[in-house]
């Protein structure tokens, strides 16, 4: 766009270049002759008139030479822009495809750590209800025992402990 | 400990109607009440004035050693009734814990045995908890072992 306006102004300044030489050389003209009043009124208004066909002349071809430079800016602006557009299509979609990689990842990271930590709940579960069995089949068999068990039989039991407990060394001679 | 014999006057009749660390230490507080007494002697024989002081156990014993004549004086009595307390504090206690209450014949059955296999005097401290179904737990000398029937459910559970 700068590039644009330089040009502009740069045509401009030719424009007004080529104006002032015109003025100059028909300045010069009547410089050197001095016609009668009449006659110099006829020449002046042929010059006028030769003045205005040569500066009109001069802005057309000016104009049309802008029209084209303004033109070829503006195809290559259209071309800049489809590039940078297509350049943009292309970055769009490759962050496309990136993002959808990472989500990918990340989904299936996801996934296998649900996984582990149903494993683990699994197993502490299987674990826990073990230990929930036992010690209900302990209580139990404890609760049949102490119930079924005589005096006599305590004090059985109450010797042949205590005879293990000798034979250990835990008292007195192994 | 020293030997139950090697007193001048044996501790032997006491010492064998021990069984049990209740038993030791009802005698133990026994003996601390009459050796306060023995340094305020008044008339009469000794057993005489501590009969109601103490339990049947060591007033038998005192009593006894009266009549074989081998309580020793009044001036030594305070010494011998510390020789004795210090013999009783020296006994050996383990501690039971059973399923069910013991006889005190059954009791009395376990510290003699005990006693055959440790070659000493001890006295046993009987402990019920219903929880470990039968057998014993023995605690001694800060050793412990279980012997219960419900320790054997756990290890099979």
């Amino acid at each position: 766009m700068a590039t644009l306006l330089s040009l502009i102004l740069a045509l401009n300044i030719i424009l007004a270049f080529l104006v002032l030489i015109a003025i100059l050389k028909i300045a010069k003209i009547s410089l050197a002759k001095k016609p009668e009043s009449a006659k110099n009124t006829r020449l002046t208004k042929r010059f006028e008139k030769s003045l205005e066909s040569e500066i009109e002349k001069l802005i057309a071809a000016s104009g049309r030479r802008i029209e084209t430079k303004i033109l070829e800016y503006f195809q290559i602006l259209l071309d800049d822009a489809a590039k940078k557009g297509a350049e943009l299509s292309d970055f769009i979609e490759k962050q496309h495809g990136a993002i959808v990689k990472e989500t990918q990842f990340l989904a299936a990271r996801d996934v296998a750590k649900l996984q582990q930590d149903l494993e683990k709940y699994r197993a502490n579960k299987f674990v826990q209800i073990d230990q929930q069995v036992n010690k209900m089949v302990s209580d139990i068999a404890k609760q049949v025992l102490g119930k079924a068990i005589d005096v006599s039989t305590h004090e059985d039991l109450v010797k042949t402990a205590l005879e293990r407990a000798k034979k250990e060394g835990f008292l007195g001679h192994g | 400990m020293d030997n139950i014999d090697n007193q001048k006057v044996s501790f032997r009749s006491l010492v064998e109607r021990i069984f049990t660390a209740d038993q030791l230490a009802g005698i133990q507080d026994d003996i601390r009440t009459i050796s306060q007494m023995a340094f305020k002697m008044r008339s009469g024989s000794f057993s005489s004035q501590i009969k109601t002081k103490v339990g049947p156990t060591l007033y038998l014993y005192i009593s006894s050693l009266e009549k074989e004549s081998r309580l020793p004086a009044a001036a030594s009595l305070g010494n011998f009734l510390a020789g004795l307390g210090q013999f009783l504090d020296g006994i050996d206690k383990i501690t039971f814990t059973l399923a069910f209450e013991p006889s005190l014949d059954f009791q009395k059955e376990i510290a003699l045995r005990l006693e055959k296999n440790l070659g000493r005097k001890v006295v046993s401290d009987f402990i019920v908890d219903e929880a470990i179904i039968g057998g014993l737990i023995i605690e001694y000398r800060g050793k412990y072992k279980d012997y219960s029937k419900a320790a054997e459910i756990n290890l099979t559970f």
